[in-house]
């Protein structure tokens, strides 16, 4: 992954970026390619043949997506939340100490 | 007995039937002026199929003498020794004289004319008989016409016979039949209606328009008769290339013109006969083109000169070639189309079929003038003209606007590996013939066959950005679907074993052939030997002492395509590049090239999985995205991509997907986040609301 620094990890506008890079190539495999080509054929038995190996496939970049976001959402709140957190913590002490 | 032993079955009944009606005749002699009855009992323990009783029929039609009559009978009966039973027994052999064969219908004297119907640069030519009956004038849909019938691809002309013409004495009548009352066809501006059954009065030339009652044009038809002069040509000497000067003509390809110089043919060479049909408008009633065909090279001068293939074709009068090149034409504009379905124009590939080009009359003028031996140079000269005359050995026929040339870009031929050097399928082939595949479909459902696919006629094109595909050449041998095989210039070794039964046999000579399958046994043949090895390939075609081959049993096939990969994970692929030839597996609607080849791809896919070997019960995969997977591909079923950018596709569709499933989990988690703090700001205000 670019390094972007901490700030392009949080903001939702760098997350497409991100994902980009996990965006599914061209697969090298040609078996893998006729079966991703074939998964959207008309033709029934061809598509069924072409599932086994296609839907593993595609599925695996959308997990690898959902990665991403998740692990962005997540610096977001750290980044965020957690001296949000901190702050309203320390003004409720404040508040029962007065 | 297994269903796909039947047509076996049935032709082993009919030969039995030929074989025993010959020596039931050679024992039987006819007094003279009289006629014999012969009973031909055919017993069978299954009954036989319709198209299995014609055959037995036809062929005992064939071998009758003129002086025997045939009773034939067809019977369903058990216990017999091969499952059936030819007999023929006498009736009586004294009938009394023989009928005078039936008077045929004396034909009206008259010329006939050749009618062009011609829509968008597309020109069709028909012989118009002089016989004083109507003929219709349809496209049909679905199904064969009648009458001079236009392709069905030509979807603005109405379906249907609405309009019928007629010959009488010279004069062109039209008239409108009773066929879809909610259109109105009009003729020169006259509008005709179909309760005048003796039609009206045309000129020989004008045009049919289409319209609706609303007054809406559909669509217009220009034509065109003219009296049809028959010519004959005279035998082509040896070549004669003379000093070698070239012949230049001017090229038009696309937008772009450059001059082609056609070297001359090698010293010596003969000219070959071709001939090209002519419907008329029945299929008794047909005429032929007859020509003769010179190949050569040319090469194109442009920045960077390019060589071309060049057909010379000599003609017998300039009506002849004038008609020939009209239909070289309409014949460039459907492989264009056929090229334009696959992503190819005129003059860039890639390509289904090799794209023809052709001078316009008149463009060869730039060879320069020279006395010749043969006359005064002011009375003949070696203008273009005269150097083609000498090329074709005719120096003394001279006659000018006689030659057509089509030219055709050179491309190279493939050279098919052999099956020592493939240890296993050449999966790469499928991908590459995808596109000749589709060219295929197309030029099918453009109802015109190639007729002439075999791994020879194969070349390689090459595209500016480097890749390359595979193309079919020579294609002038493009004719309509429905053909008869008389008209055809077809190569029987590379023939469907249907086409090549009705070849061998002597057939009925106006029965047109459905060609699609022979063009679909050719593409079979070029993907076995693209994908197993050319050897391979004519290994199956090689023909035994009687004209049999191996590609013809279906068993054999099977067997032997299973046994060129021991490695059992290829069976599935095996099996599948057999299925075409098995019986009857190329006919109809419903096999593609395109279907197969995807099928073809599929199996390789996953040769060892042993869901592939149950394809119709193989679990669609269950992951956390597997709805979003399912609306993706439904979405993109819904706008078909365009041929070879299946992959691409997808893979972009699945890239704009990670954005929102991964903005989704986004979110989520910054929820999650958000949830401590959310406690800490209610118990905040809890706690000021409390010591408030």
């Amino acid at each position: 992954m670019a390094d972007r620094g901490w700030f392009g990890k949080v903001v939702p506008g760098s997350l497409v970026a991100a994902v980009a890079e996990v965006a599914p190539p061209v697969p090298t495999d040609p078996a893998v390619r006729r079966a991703v080509g074939n998964w959207v054929a008309h033709d029934t038995t061809v598509r069924r043949l072409a599932e086994a190996r296609a839907e593993p496939y595609l599925h695996h970049y959308l997990v690898e997506a959902e990665r991403r976001g998740r692990a962005h959402g997540l610096a977001a709140a750290l980044v965020v939340c957690l001296p949000l957190t901190v702050l309203v913590t320390v003004g409720w002490i404040l508040v029962l100490a007065l | 007995m297994n269903p796909q032993d039947q047509p076996r079955f049935e032709e082993r009944v009919r030969a039995a039937a030929g074989s025993e009606l010959n020596r039931y005749l050679s024992t039987v002699r006819t007094p003279d002026g009289l006629r014999t009855l012969v009973r031909v009992l055919v017993r069978t323990s299954l009954p036989l199929s319709p198209t299995g009783s014609d055959a037995v029929r036809e062929t005992l039609e064939e071998l009758r003498r003129g002086d025997v009559s045939l009773q034939l009978h067809f019977e369903v009966a058990t216990g017999l020794p091969d499952n059936y039973d030819v007999r023929c027994e006498p009736v009586s052999n004294l009938l009394g004289p023989g009928e005078p064969p039936a008077p045929r219908r004396p034909r009206p004297a008259g010329q006939d004319r050749l009618l062009t119907l011609s829509f968008l640069g597309l020109r069709f030519d028909y012989l118009f008989p002089a016989d004083d009956t109507w003929h219709a004038v349809e496209r049909p849909e679905g199904r064969r016409g009648k009458g001079f019938v236009l392709p069905q691809s030509m979807s603005p002309v109405p379906a249907g016979p609405l309009l019928e013409l007629r010959l009488a004495g010279g004069v062109l009548l039209a008239r409108r039949t009773w066929e879809r009352p909610d259109l109105a066809v009009w003729v020169n501006g006259v509008l005709l209606v179909p309760t005048a059954p003796d039609g009206v009065r045309c000129a020989a030339g004008g045009r049919i328009a289409y319209h609706r009652h609303s007054g809406e044009l559909i669509s217009e038809l220009d034509y065109d008769l003219v009296g049809w002069a028959r010519g004959t040509l005279s035998p082509p000497g040896p070549a004669d290339p003379g000093t070698g000067a070239t012949h230049d003509v001017w090229l038009t390809t696309g937008n772009h013109g450059h001059v082609l110089r056609i070297a001359p043919p090698s010293a010596g060479e003969l000219a070959v006969d071709r001939r090209f049909p002519i419907p008329g408008a029945t299929t008794s009633d047909r005429h032929y083109l007859d020509v003769q065909v010179l190949y050569t090279e040319g090469v194109r001068q442009t920045p960077e000169p390019d060589t071309w293939h060049v057909k010379i074709y000599r003609c017998a009068t300039p009506q002849h070639a004038d008609q020939l090149r009209r239909y070289l034409r309409t014949q460039a504009a459907l492989v264009d189309k056929v090229n334009a379905a696959v992503g190819g124009t005129a003059r860039t590939p890639p390509w289904a079929i090799a794209p023809i080009s052709l001078p316009p009359p008149g463009s060869g003028v730039l060879g320069e003038r020279r006395a010749t031996e043969y006359a005064s140079p002011q009375q003949v000269s070696d203008d273009p003209e005269n150097r083609l005359s000498a090329w074709f050995g005719v120096h003394d026929r001279p006659q000018p606007n006689c030659f057509v040339i089509a030219a055709s870009p050179m491309l190279r031929r493939v050279g098919w590996s052999e099956s020592y050097q493939r240890g296993a399928p050449g999966l790469d082939q499928v991908d590459d013939l995808m596109a000749l595949a589709a060219g295929l479909d197309q030029c099918h459902r453009l109802d015109i066959a190639h007729c002439d696919i075999k791994p020879a006629n194969i070349c390689r094109y090459r595209r500016a950005d480097d890749g390359s595909g595979y193309v079919l050449i020579d294609g002038d041998a493009v004719s309509r679907r429905w053909e008869r095989l008389v008209d055809l210039r077809l190569t029987t070794t590379y023939a469907s074993p249907r086409i090549l039964a009705k070849w061998y046999r002597p057939h009925d000579e106006t029965t047109e052939v459905d060609l699609r399958e022979h063009d679909r046994f050719g593409f079979a043949l070029v993907v076995l030997a693209a994908v197993a090895g050319q050897d391979r390939a004519y290994a199956l075609l090689t023909q035994d002492e009687d004209g049999a081959r191996p590609i013809d049993q279906p068993e054999i096939v099977t067997a032997a395509i299973a046994s060129y990969w021991k490695d059992p994970r290829w069976a599935p692929f095996a099996q599948a590049l057999a299925a075409p030839f098995q019986y009857d597996a190329l006919v109809g609607d419903d096999w593609t090239a395109v279907g197969w080849l995807r099928l073809l791809g599929s199996v390789t896919a996953a040769p060892v999985d042993p869901q592939v070997q149950h394809p119709v019960a193989a679990p669609v995969f269950a992951g956390a995205h597997s709805a979003r997977l399912v609306a993706l591909r439904t979405e993109i079923q819904a706008a078909p991509p365009a041929l070879n950018a299946a992959v691409a596709t997808v893979l972009r569709r699945v890239a704009t997907e990670q954005v929102s499933v991964a903005r989704a989990a986004y979110w989520r988690a910054l929820c999650w986040g958000l949830l401590p703090l959310l406690a800490m700001v209610v118990t905040l205000i809890g706690v000021i609301v409390g010591n408030g």
